[in-house]
């Protein structure tokens, strides 16, 4: 009976457990739409990872079920007696060696790309030295800060917002990401991007987002009792939109108050 | 090998009692809050007696209830003449002459409604698909919730054709809270620092610096209102539209429209509750009697203050001038002139926010302690200008209002009044310039401020932690 | 009375039969020629009997897990239903209508991970179960030190006081996450939390770091010095093995942790600002402002320091966690399987390649921390390899059931219930060594799926199926299996609708510790499946109450045993059951490993290590 219910059991890992992940997009429990240009890269390896892991998952958990299943059986004579096979050893050594060093190298272009300052982009309106905006991170809250017509930041017209950073669509987007207090994290799940704020230091990160609309902009890093509700919105607007964007913050911020 | 009945039918036995022990039902309970009288009416003389004898003090609990409900179901009660005038302040989007307080513009309604198209863009889009039920509907809009209930109720399934849709959209597309809704909002977003009758006495409250505010006065420190007075709709709007920044109210934006003025009109009516409350005690106290008449004509009055807050917006009509470096200078004089701005005595010369007016020395520890306080209590030192956190809002013409009307219920004082708008902006030109004006570098390396790290001008990318 | 090991008729019997009642005899305290009866006090509670301090951290261990249980019960129901008035907690709460607040949820993730980690697991694996194994496995009357041994229990004591208190001071417990990254945890203005708590939990986890501290040097001594004769380090049981790399671990890295909770001890007691970088304006409050006279702090710190100095203890403390759980499984599969391990010298060499890059990885906590690019590209590498030591135990333990005769009592089906579940914890953790993918993933709940699955699917089954396994010997009586069977059943698949449901909301973006994920409109969809796991986590929760009537059930009416009820080869099995004072009856001689099941030297299939044939 137990056997029959070990069995069960552990052959339900395999089975429910592919299930649930080729039934998840049916769910939306699945990745969020990939609207940035890196985005589709992180999917793709995270894929990769997941087809090699599958495999490895179903062989070992349907091995384990197989053996159990198979050798609990009442018998009445002495198991196997062996301690072990230098060449099974050898092999399942180096095989899981190569594989792991395959998905260590196919990783690291996507990330230099996306935090080494090499991968930066050089040429767009936006670099390292000239972002399009400061991201200021505090409890509990974003407040975006761009430079205004002189087009340097930390001057006097500057303009600000709060809550929404406004960026335009097809652009290399260079933001210099600061913190007040405490360690915050930026993260939108459409972009694939996560990045920590650290009080002190000014971190440039970069994306380019593919796809015009509002996304959520998520503090990922624990930030203090009011760390759930530190909610953000990164709206992508067309180059034109994001013009006139800029126009209508500029005539908000120099407003006379009169409505 | 035998089962062993007797740890069986024990360990059943204890997995069925744990199982009634808790909540397995997945509708969660229901709270239960109440609103509690404010300190003013319950506040004890030396003796320990209550100031306020304890039947008046039910007397005015039971006013405040007959006039704004309980938590659960918070309304307005509506006058004589209201009735007469059709007017509603429970209903706030329909017109003042129609069953409604009419404060809404009819752009600001198509505002709200497009707001709430994006807002409920999941539910528009599962009632367009037929999918009935896989509209969720927030836990803190249980009106809605009924509506759709409702609305279900009365069609069957199979009936369901594209003006049934058509209904079903417009009820979200419409959607505007109820008082209701909005205090059960309230309770799950604002409660736990602002408190059940907004007293700003939460259970977070006392880890908070600034205190959260407490609305029961009346008296809100940033808005673009004169002469200290209760703040317009807009005021509270944008506070919670922009947060404050440099405190820990966030910004609410991730709601929607509606339901960040259906927060303003709770916030309005509990505000309004704790200056009902302030004024019967105070009644009480001068004429020893507190009689029926008395709570309507204070509830009356206190509502006339907030409806006439429009009028008591200041007004700018001219251009915000830009900063030169004339205007800077000159702004600088006014900041170290005793006469005029005497910005410098509490501010401080460099407008650190350590001017010698505000600050003292105890005289138990000879300690140099802040010298004032705030009207609720609080102690307060005056804002450091050079960090360039603006509470009310970075803007010039937030800095403006800060600097003509005060700041209301703190020792900030309004402008002077020989001083023009001129000699008023020339002020927020210099204020401004104090957290942003580009310093050399060999001023920086003398040693002025070595540890101004994080003021704002200092935003190249010198010390860039992802370099490689 | 004097009984001495005699091997049973050579019958060999697969399904356990052995264990019948009266059989063998009680266990019995040897009447050692240095006798004399020690009082209550000094026989059960200052003890200095390695088997007594064992069960102490056995039982404090047990009583912890019910407290972090609980916590988690709590955590489980604010995703469920957020801002509603939790069951059991709403009197504490009667200004939001029995809601907690989120300062208090804060509080209850960050001592549910301390308290499991530091009260539950590391007392469990090496305090209750190092303690009892090492001495009785290697043929050593006691532990090396004694008296330290004492001392390393009794300083978890301060250690229980401290984190206890911490709930009743002022703005609670610490709230800063466990891993209590600066400036949150050490700036007091930062969360309430910080005010007092975090102190108290610093200086709670220098205690637990100074016992474990006694206890690792102890086994180092003992295992190094101790050994009976012929017991060479390759005939060692891998439990042995396990919990001697686990010491050094402890060794080699507890300075670091010790050393950086002083570090900010100091910053929030005396500001020296270690952790704290200049000119921050927390809550309205800039800590090292010379606006009014003094800066009330030092500046110029680094919040990454920490993040280093802590992860470099933090995460061989991981596999503190793991290595030892490794080992008992690795012994009750043999055990059971009535098969020598597979691949001795691989396991005990993979253990410590474990340790060995242990040591060198801890940065993949921190590839979006700010920390410089390329030195993530490195700690990717090292994480990624890591993962190929486990995966080689991880054959050889399928290796050690091939061609058995699996007997499936409870230990056994913990122990295959541990492998099963190590699978998908140690997959999942590919995703997290990724870089490019960690971007994505850090901190979301595909991170709390993955070290769940390692440590309470991973280690908390392997303690489970230590504490069926070797109950026998500790107390002379052997636990229910009905029970026993009943508890697998139901652990096994709540844990895993629990927490394998996690991973979709990590794949969905949901990050980790928000006390209302459906504030954003990113999450609100993933509600129903956090209701899900929440039922799932209740039901987890209260189906240990089979272990628990078993357990106490078992400790005062369980059928009594012999020494020897599951046939076992190694040297406990050699002593009474429950062993008396110095152990083993008389001086012990190793003639061989301690796998030769099914050896075709004897007629049974088993062969004692201290039998000669």
């Amino acid at each position: 009976m137990m056997r029959l219910i070990a069995f069960l059991l552990l052959i339900a890992v395999p089975i429910l457990g592919v299930y649930t992940f080729v039934n998840a997009q049916e769910h939306n429990w699945w990745f969020p739409p990939a609207y940035s240009t890196f985005a589709p890269d992180i999917d793709w390896l995270f894929n990769f990872i997941m087809y090699m892991v599958a495999f490895t998952f179903i062989v070992t958990e349907v091995a384990l079920a197989w053996f159990v299943w198979q050798y609990s059986a009442k018998r009445n004579d002495k198991g196997v007696f062996t301690h072990g096979s230098h060449k099974l050893e050898m092999i399942w050594t180096a095989i899981p060696a190569v594989a792991l060093l395959v998905i260590a190298f196919t990783q690291m272009e996507t990330f230099a790309k996306i935090k080494f300052a090499s991968g930066f982009p050089t040429d767009g309106p936006y670099t390292r030295e000239k972002p399009i905006a400061e991201v200021w991170a505090s409890q509990f809250d974003w407040r975006f800060r761009y430079p205004g017509d002189d087009g340097v930041l930390g001057t006097v017209d500057d303009l600000e917002s709060s809550f929404e950073f406004v960026v335009p669509v097809g652009v290399n987007v260079v933001f210099h990401l600061r913190a007040r207090d405490v360690i915050h994290s930026w993260f939108v799940p459409e972009f694939r991007l996560k990045q920590d704020a650290l009080p002190g230091h000014t971190i440039p990160v970069w994306f380019q987002a593919t796809k015009e609309g509002s996304y959520d902009l998520v503090c990922a890093e624990l930030c203090g009792w009011g760390h759930y509700k530190m909610a953000g919105r990164v709206r992508v607007v067309s180059a034109q939109e994001f013009d006139a964007y800029m126009a209508e913050l500029k005539a908000k911020w120099f407003s006379n108050g009169k409505e | 090998m035998r089962i062993r009945t007797r740890s069986c039918v024990l360990a059943g036995l204890a997995l069925w009692g744990a199982g009634c022990q808790l909540d397995f039902a997945p509708e969660p309970a229901a709270p239960v809050v109440h609103y509690a009288l404010g300190p003013a009416t319950t506040a004890v003389d030396e003796a320990g007696d209550p100031v306020v004898p304890l039947h008046v003090q039910e007397h005015i609990a039971g006013s405040l209830g007959m006039l704004f409900g309980t938590p659960s179901s918070p309304r307005y009660l509506l006058t004589e003449e209201w009735v007469d005038e059709g007017f509603d302040p429970n209903w706030p989007t329909a017109a003042a002459d129609d069953q409604g307080s009419g404060e809404f513009s009819e752009d600001e309604l198509a505002r709200i409604k497009a707001d709430n198209e994006r807002d409920f863009r999941r539910e528009l889009a599962a009632i367009e698909a037929g999918d009935f039920d896989a509209v969720r509907i927030p836990s803190w809009m249980p009106d809605l919730e009924q509506s759709w209930r409702d609305l279900l109720a009365g069609k069957p399934a199979e009936q369901r054709d594209d003006a049934f849709k058509g209904e079903a959209k417009a009820l979200f597309v419409d959607y505007y809270p109820t008082l209701r809704e909005s205090a059960e909002h309230f309770r799950q977003q604002c409660v736990h620092c602002h408190g059940v009758e907004g007293g700003g006495d939460g259970p977070t409250a006392r880890f908070l610096n600034p205190r959260p505010r407490d609305y029961r006065p009346g008296i809100f420190k940033f808005t673009a209102q004169a002469d200290k007075s209760v703040p317009r709709r807009a005021d509270l709007y944008t506070i919670l539209d922009e947060g404050v920044t440099g405190t820990a109210m966030p910004s609410f934006r991730r709601l929607s429209k509606a339901e960040l003025h259906g927060l303003v009109d709770y916030v309005r009516l509990l505000s309004i509750r704790g200056m009902v409350e302030r004024d019967l005690v105070t009644t009480y106290l001068s004429d020893d009697a507190l009689p029926a008449e008395a709570v309507l004509e204070s509830y009356a009055s206190i509502w006339s203050k907030w409806k006439g807050a429009d009028e008591k917006k200041t007004k700018y009509d001219g251009d915000v001038p830009a900063p030169s470096p004339e205007s800077i200078e000159r702004g600088r004089t006014l900041f170290m002139d005793a006469a005029t701005g005497n910005c410098f005595s509490c501010h401080g010369e460099q407008g650190r926010g350590n001017g010698a007016s505000a600050f003292t020395t105890s005289p138990e520890t000879g300690e140099v302690v802040p010298a004032y306080k705030d009207d609720w209590g609080n102690v307060i030192i005056p804002r450091n200008l050079r960090q360039g956190i603006f509470r009310g809002g970075r803007r010039p013409i937030d800095i403006y209002y800060r600097i003509k009307n005060g700041i209301n219920g703190t020792p900030m004082p309004a402008a002077v009044s020989s001083m023009t708008d001129a000699d008023i902006w020339a002020l927020v030109h210099y204020v401004g310039s104090l957290s942003s004006q580009p310093r050399t570098r060999a001023h920086r390396s003398a040693g002025h401020a070595p540890h101004d790290a994080t003021d704002p001008q200092q935003s190249s990318p010198g010390q860039t932690s992802s370099g490689h | 009375m004097n009984p001495v090991s005699t091997p049973s008729a050579p019958v060999i019997t697969h399904h356990a039969p052995h264990l019948q009642p009266g059989e063998g005899e009680p266990g019995t305290v040897r009447e050692s020629h240095d006798h004399h009866e020690l009082g209550f006090l000094r026989k059960y509670v200052f003890s200095l009997d390695h088997k007594i301090i064992g069960l102490q951290f056995l039982f404090s261990g047990l009583v912890f897990l019910v407290l972090g249980g609980l916590m988690a019960m709590a955590i489980r129901y604010q995703l469920a239903w957020p801002w509603t008035p939790m069951p059991g907690l709403s009197w504490m709460f009667p200004a939001t209508g029995g809601a907690i607040t989120p300062e208090f949820y804060t509080m209850l993730f960050t001592m549910h991970g301390t308290i499991m980690i530091f009260f539950v697991i590391i007392p469990l694996l090496t305090g209750a179960f190092g303690n009892f194994l090492i001495p009785l496995m290697i043929g050593a009357a006691d532990m090396a030190f004694p008296k330290l041994n004492m001392f390393g229990y009794w300083a978890m004591w301060p250690a229980f006081v401290l984190i206890l208190m911490g709930f009743f001071v002022e703005g609670g417990h610490a709230a800063g996450g466990w891993t209590s990254y600066p400036p949150l945890s050490t700036i007091e203005s930062a969360a309430p939390g910080s005010l007092s708590g975090q102190t108290y939990w610093l200086m709670s986890l220098t205690w637990v770091g100074v016992s474990s501290m006694m206890g690792a040097v102890n086994y180092v001594t003992t295992i190094v010095k101790m050994r009976a004769p012929g017991m060479t380090l390759m005939r060692m049981p891998l439990s042995v093995w396990g919990l001697f790399i686990a010491a050094f671990l402890q060794l080699f890295a507890l300075p670091v942790l010790t050393a950086a909770s002083i570090m900010q001890l100091l910053d929030r007691v005396i500001d020296t600002g270690f952790f704290t970088p200049t000119n921050l304006i927390v809550n309205n409050l800039t800590p090292d402002s010379f606006a009014h006279g003094m800066p009330a702090a030092a500046a110029g710190g680094q919040p990454l320091l920490w993040q280093h100095l802590f992860w470099f203890y933090s995460h061989p403390a991981v596999y503190i966690l793991v290595v030892p759980a490794m080992g008992f499984t690795s012994d009750i599969l043999a055990v059971h399987a009535r098969k020598p391990i597979f691949g001795y010298k691989p396991m005990v060499y993979s253990m410590a390649a474990i340790a060995g890059l242990g040591f060198i990885v801890w940065g993949h906590h921190m590839f979006t921390s700010g920390m410089n690019p390329a030195l993530g590209m490195s700690f990717m590498v090292a994480t990624i390899m890591i993962a190929l030591p486990s995966a080689i135990k991880v054959f050889n333990w399928l290796g050690t059931l091939w061609g058995g005769r699996i007997r499936l009592n409870t230990p056994m089906l913990f122990a295959i219930g541990f492998v099963s579940m190590f699978i998908i914890g140690g997959l999942s953790g590919i995703w997290m060594a990724a870089t490019p993918v960690d971007i994505y993933i850090h901190d979301t709940y595909i991170v709390v799926a993955h070290f769940h699955y390692v440590v309470f699917a991973g280690s908390m089954f392997a303690i489970f199926s230590a504490i069926y396994h070797w109950y026998p010997k500790m107390f002379g009586r052997v636990m229910n299996e009905t029970l026993g069977k009943i508890h697998f059943v139901g652990t096994f698949i709540f844990t895993n609708c629990t927490f394998y449901m996690m991973h979709q909301l990590g794949v969905a973006g949901l990050m980790r510790r928000t006390a209302d994920p459906y504030a954003y409109d990113v999450y609100a969809h993933l509600q129903p499946l956090n209701e899900f796991i929440t039922l799932s986590a209740f039901c987890m929760f209260a189906w240990q109450i089979f272990f628990v009537v078993n357990f106490f059930h078992s400790l005062f009416w369980g059928y009594r045993v012999g020494r020897n009820p599951w046939q076992a080869n190694s040297l406990e099995w050699d002593a009474p059951s429950p062993p008396g004072h110095g152990n083993f009856d008389g001086p012990l001689v190793v003639h061989r490993g301690p796998y030769e099941y099914s050896s075709p030297e004897v007629a049974e299939d088993y062969l004692p290590q201290t039998r000669a044939v």
